[in-house]
């Protein structure tokens, strides 16, 4: 009896010895085929814990009513409202920096307020609820020809591009006038049609609960959104005070559902705090990739850990009368 | 467990097992050996060569066999005669690496002519080497900008694309396919020292095809089976009308029998995947991940009837296969010949696996067919979970005629 993790190794299987494939699927039950040392299951309290939270379900889905998710929506509406206000004037004094001339300053300005921005929780993903406008806000340069050069780059990255690729405070100044432009539109017209009760838009902003900090695990964790900051540990605190707030807002329909998932949910949270502070210590900021290995992979693995316990929280609440 | 401790252990294993079975020989097994690896060891077992020669190259309209690599190059040589000569090169070796026989010895007097990966002999394990000019080939240096494919440009980043310079373009293509691994690592090997100072490597990616799981085509790392619903081009009149470029299209005379070829290394990021629920990855790809079936439907090969469903309640109006093939008078003409491999490379920096997908294809016309699909595909809700982030756009040079053609010959005659 051929092992089936091996019987698809044969190009086409023949006589052959056996006996020997027997001992290769015992070994590769074992330790793995290639060679690889034993792994012991839940080596660390944290991947057992995890393991646990991600156990499959055999739950029955019960519906949430609509109804019951446009409180907590307008509840977000009202937090990031908010946020917005706060924006505003973390950005206005940014401007000044940068009409100052003042390099430094500005460089030490844009870090609050961009951190304000991914308080909201909608980064640049394609789930944001912000549409094309939160990817002008925080989107990256990636799909842009000329990447950062780009003059259709704009938002938060575009003024870090300036700052700290091309020490210009000129041009961050007129991206800054750019991106308050940007906020304003949310504000005024934006946010009421962004943010709808639609019965589809409730299904999508419930999936931020572990969008947001896979977005920080795709665009932060592997610096790929840095544009010379280094601010990318921040960043990702930021983003679990966003999911935190979401965990805040969904708990009355969730714990019903699964009373204990929103305490587990917030001690991985709290886990990654701790784990962006200790790497951190008194080096402000600190680019990711300067890290210690050791330091890195204890971020990287509580971001992991408690976006495994995060995702199942959006398929507990299945919003009555989504077809998709 | 040292290398020693682990034979040991599999030299009991298998005599556990065989004594288990009752096996006479049992404590034989105990005896020293050489390690035994889980392949078959019958030469027959390996592929057939697949014939060089012909009025398109080989390695496009051959299903695609277990292994590829995929290599880019900018091509150094002086001056065309030096481009000339590079590709009588490539073509030399392609011929004799796809057909197999006995490296020239050298004898002592010059290291081995061979890496004598493959051993002693070259086995043809149905290697193909397909050759590719990249846009950039055609700029001043050979004098060739006349003689540019119509629709060969420099692939442009679309909206969702995070292309990576480093990784993307080149001024030569080649796509090595084979039965294995190793046997498509020999030829570039072969193929890289034979041509060096003419040519330098500028990016790579190697891939795999999947096994039936259990059955059908072949899946993707995001679990579903990727390449259904690719055109027939065993049919001379679809071939012509889809793969080909043929006469009277518009394109330079020596460009008949090529085909335009796309490459989009594709990062998938799957620890985001794993994390979204079946019912959601459904809708998003319009497919069950199961037994590949349309949605609503029966099995992988079931066609679905968009028209029957226009509101997109069965199969939702921005699901992959819906963008990617509309299934409508107008889209049949922008199908393209896909020829996709897995692709496994190791870490990104957060320790995410960076595996993904070479989306490979070919195409009579480059801006009709892919580029057509691809526009359709912008903003589809997938796009959170991949990321382009390489390739290029290449013009697959036509076959090799005869034992005097050699590739490329018509471009630098024209």
């Amino acid at each position: 009896m051929i092992h089936p993790r091996l019987r698809y190794a044969l190009p086409r299987p023949r006589r052959c010895a056996t006996l020997f494939f027997a001992a290769l699927a015992l070994a590769g039950a074992s330790s793995g085929v290639a060679g690889a040392s034993p792994r012991v299951p839940g080596a660390s309290s944290a991947t057992t814990a995890a393991r646990v939270a991600s156990q499959p379900r055999a739950k029955y889905v019960i519906d949430v009513f609509q109804g019951q998710l446009v409180q907590p929506m307008l509840t977000y509406r009202v937090y990031v409202h908010g946020l917005l206000s706060a924006l505003n004037t973390q950005l206005a004094t940014l401007l000044v920096a940068e009409q100052d001339g003042n390099l430094t300053g500005a460089q030490t300005d844009w870090l609050p307020a961009h951190l304000t921005w991914l308080q909201i929780g909608q980064d640049d993903g394609a789930y944001g609820a912000f549409g094309a406008l939160g990817g002008m806000i925080d989107g990256l340069a990636g799909g842009l020809s000329g990447g950062a050069t780009n003059p259709n780059f704009t938002g938060f990255h575009r003024v870090e591009f300036d700052l700290w690729t091309d020490h210009d405070t000129t041009a961050a100044a007129a991206d800054t006038v750019r991106l308050q432009g940007l906020v304003s539109r949310l504000e005024s017209a934006g946010l009421a049609k962004e943010l709808p009760t639609s019965i589809a838009s409730v299904s999508a902003w419930v999936l931020r609960c572990h969008e947001i900090l896979e977005d920080a695990d795709r665009d932060s964790l592997t610096a790929y959104d840095d544009y010379g900051s280094g601010t990318d540990l921040e960043s990702v605190g930021a983003d679990v005070t966003a999911t935190r707030e979401m965990l805040t807002l969904l708990e009355p329909v969730v714990h019903p559902r699964d009373p204990k998932l929103i305490g587990i949910a917030r001690a991985r949270l709290r886990a990654v705090e701790r784990a962006i502070n200790a790497a951190i210590g008194s080096a402000q900021p600190l680019p990711i990739t300067d890290l210690p290995t050791a330091e890195r992979e204890r971020v990287d693995a509580a971001v992991g850990s408690a976006l495994e316990t995060l995702a199942p929280i959006s398929d507990l609440i299945h919003v009555a009368g989504d077809t998709t | 467990m040292n290398p020693l401790d682990r034979r040991q252990f599999l030299l009991k294993s298998a005599a556990a097992t065989a004594a288990a079975a009752g096996h006479p020989k049992a404590t034989a097994l105990q005896a020293d050996g050489p390690l035994q690896f889980a392949v078959s060891s019958d030469p027959a077992a390996r592929l057939a060569a697949v014939p060089f020669q012909g009025p398109h190259q080989a390695g496009i309209v051959e299903p695609p066999p277990p292994a590829a690599c995929f290599a880019s190059f900018g091509v150094t040589a002086e001056n065309r005669a030096g481009l000339a000569e590079l590709l009588r090169t490539i073509t030399a070796r392609a011929r004799f690496l796809t057909t197999g026989g006995l490296p020239v010895d050298l004898g002592m007097t010059a290291p081995p002519s061979d890496s004598g990966t493959l051993g002693e002999s070259v086995v043809p394990d149905g290697l193909t080497v397909t050759c590719g000019v990249g846009s950039t080939l055609f700029d001043q240096r050979y004098g060739l900008a006349a003689q540019k494919p119509r629709h060969l440009t420099e692939m442009q980043p679309f909206p969702n694309d995070n292309l990576d310079p480093a990784q993307t373009g080149g001024d030569l293509l080649l796509q090595i396919c084979a039965g294995s691994a190793d046997t498509a690592l020999h030829a570039l090997r072969d193929i890289t020292k034979h041509t060096r100072g003419a040519m330098q490597i500028s990016w790579r990616m190697d891939g795999f095809v999947s096994p039936p799981r259990p059955v059908g085509v072949p899946r993707n790392h995001q679990g579903f089976r990727d390449g259904i619903a690719n055109p027939d081009v065993t049919d001379p009149y679809v071939a012509n009308r889809l793969l080909w470029v043929t006469r009277g299209i518009g394109e330079p005379a020596w460009a008949v029998g090529g085909s335009y070829h796309v490459i989009r290394v594709i990062r998938m990021f799957i620890e985001f995947w794993d994390r979204v629920s079946l019912q959601e990855q459904q809708t998003m790809i319009g497919r069950s991940r199961g037994n590949g079936a349309p949605l609503g439907m029966k099995t992988e090969t079931d066609i679905p009837d968009y028209r029957a469903d226009p509101h997109g309640r069965v199969i939702p109006l921005n699901a992959h296969i819906r963008l990617a093939n509309p299934r409508t008078a107008a889209s049949e003409e922008s199908r393209i010949l896909r020829r996709g491999y897995n692709y496994d490379r190791g870490l990104d920096l957060a320790g995410n696996l960076d595996i993904g997908l070479v989306f490979n294809c070919f195409q009579q016309n480059l801006v009709r067919q892919f580029i057509a699909s691809q526009t359709r595909l912008i903003g589809e809700p997938l796009v959170d979970y991949i990321s382009p982030i390489g390739g290029g756009y290449f013009f697959a040079l036509p076959g090799v005629k005869d034992e005097h053609d050699w590739l490329g010959r018509g471009l630098l005659s024209a």
